[in-house]
């Protein structure tokens, strides 16, 4: 190998390490909205999880790195709010049930034209799972984020 | 006639107990955090649930870990580590405290106030104490406060986390 060619391969392997790296430091987040679904499920299926077993739940669906499953939720909305930043969060909450799944959704998404006492199917990534929060003395919803709404 | 003092003993009653039962509970606030070290080290979560109660001055606030966002993808897959916040395994943050005043809160006005309790991550448990401001009006109450965390404290061994400030806005 003549010596131009070496050089040529050596500078080329650096040319990738550092397109590679500025890629692995600058990587963009995920789009859940277009992401593969990992489960699909009734609201009551998610919350019966983890109130029966809070740690397998974690287990089984928030990820180290915070890449945690993105679910698609079946469910009825409860009710409405707005957070912080005026984007909208659906609750979805079986009439019987104590707790339910809070719904943010994603920037540029939105909940259209939807009714209270609805059943709606809603895709997002969640961000820590339902239970009885001791210090808030009161159950704590699910978290979903990135949320946006599928058709049934 | 002693049903009927029965009956208006149990309706003073219940309207007392609603008096006093002041809890105020809102899923609508930010909590923003950036390292003091490293400026551009920063995110911010839009999920929380928070408690108030502004007749025995506590406040309860509990985010989800995994909602903070940074602006790269790269930053946030770090935050979330075993190493620094264990998430999947410690997926809240909470703090409980109390308001420190001497005004009366449940009054309309605006309120600098100290609030002190205990922060919990990772599982551990630290008493904090900072300043923040309370605003009331007819329609809504907002919280604000700003700490000081220092990694340390919670196991959190990296340069940019020695100190973090975290500012949190509710409104209920």
């Amino acid at each position: 190998m003549s010596r131009r060619r070496l050089f040529g391969s050596i500078l080329l392997f650096i040319i990738v390490l550092i397109i590679s790296g500025v890629f692995y430091v600058y990587q963009p987040h995920r789009n859940i909205t277009e992401a593969r679904v990992d489960y699909t499920l009734q609201v009551n299926e998610l919350i019966t999880e983890y109130l029966d077993n809070t740690t397998k739940a974690n287990a089984k669906y928030l990820s180290d790195d915070g890449q945690s499953k993105v679910i698609v939720i079946v469910g009825v909305i409860s009710a409405t709010s707005k957070s912080a930043d005026g984007r909208d969060i659906l609750i979805l909450k079986n009439k019987r049930q104590e707790v339910g799944i809070q719904c943010l959704f994603a920037i540029g998404e939105d909940e259209g034209d939807i009714k209270i006492g609805e059943k709606i199917k809603i895709k997002g990534v969640l961000r820590a799972g339902p239970e009885y929060n001791e210090d808030l003395e009161m159950y704590e919803n699910g978290y979903l984020e990135k949320c946006s709404i599928v058709n049934i | 006639m002693i049903k009927r003092i029965t009956v208006a003993v149990l309706l003073i009653g219940g309207i007392a107990l609603t008096g006093f039962s002041q809890d105020k509970v809102s899923n609508s606030g930010s909590v923003k955090f950036k390292s003091l070290v490293k400026k551009d080290v920063k995110a911010e979560s839009q999920s929380l649930t928070s408690k108030i109660n502004l007749l025995e001055k506590t406040l309860v606030v509990s985010v989800p870990v995994q909602g903070f966002e940074f602006k790269f993808g790269m930053m946030q897959k770090k935050f979330n580590a075993e190493k620094v916040m264990n998430s999947s395994a410690y997926p809240k943050a909470k703090f409980k405290g109390k308001i420190i005043s001497d005004k009366v809160l449940t009054k309309t006005g605006s309120y600098d106030v100290k609030v002190k309790g205990e922060i919990t991550m990772k599982g551990i448990t630290k008493t904090i104490s900072s300043d923040g401001k309370i605003v009331v009006s007819e329609s809504k109450v907002v919280a604000t406060s700003t700490l000081i965390l220092h990694g340390s404290d919670f196991g959190i061994d990296l340069k940019y986390g020695k100190e973090i400030e975290i500012s949190l806005t509710i409104e209920y």
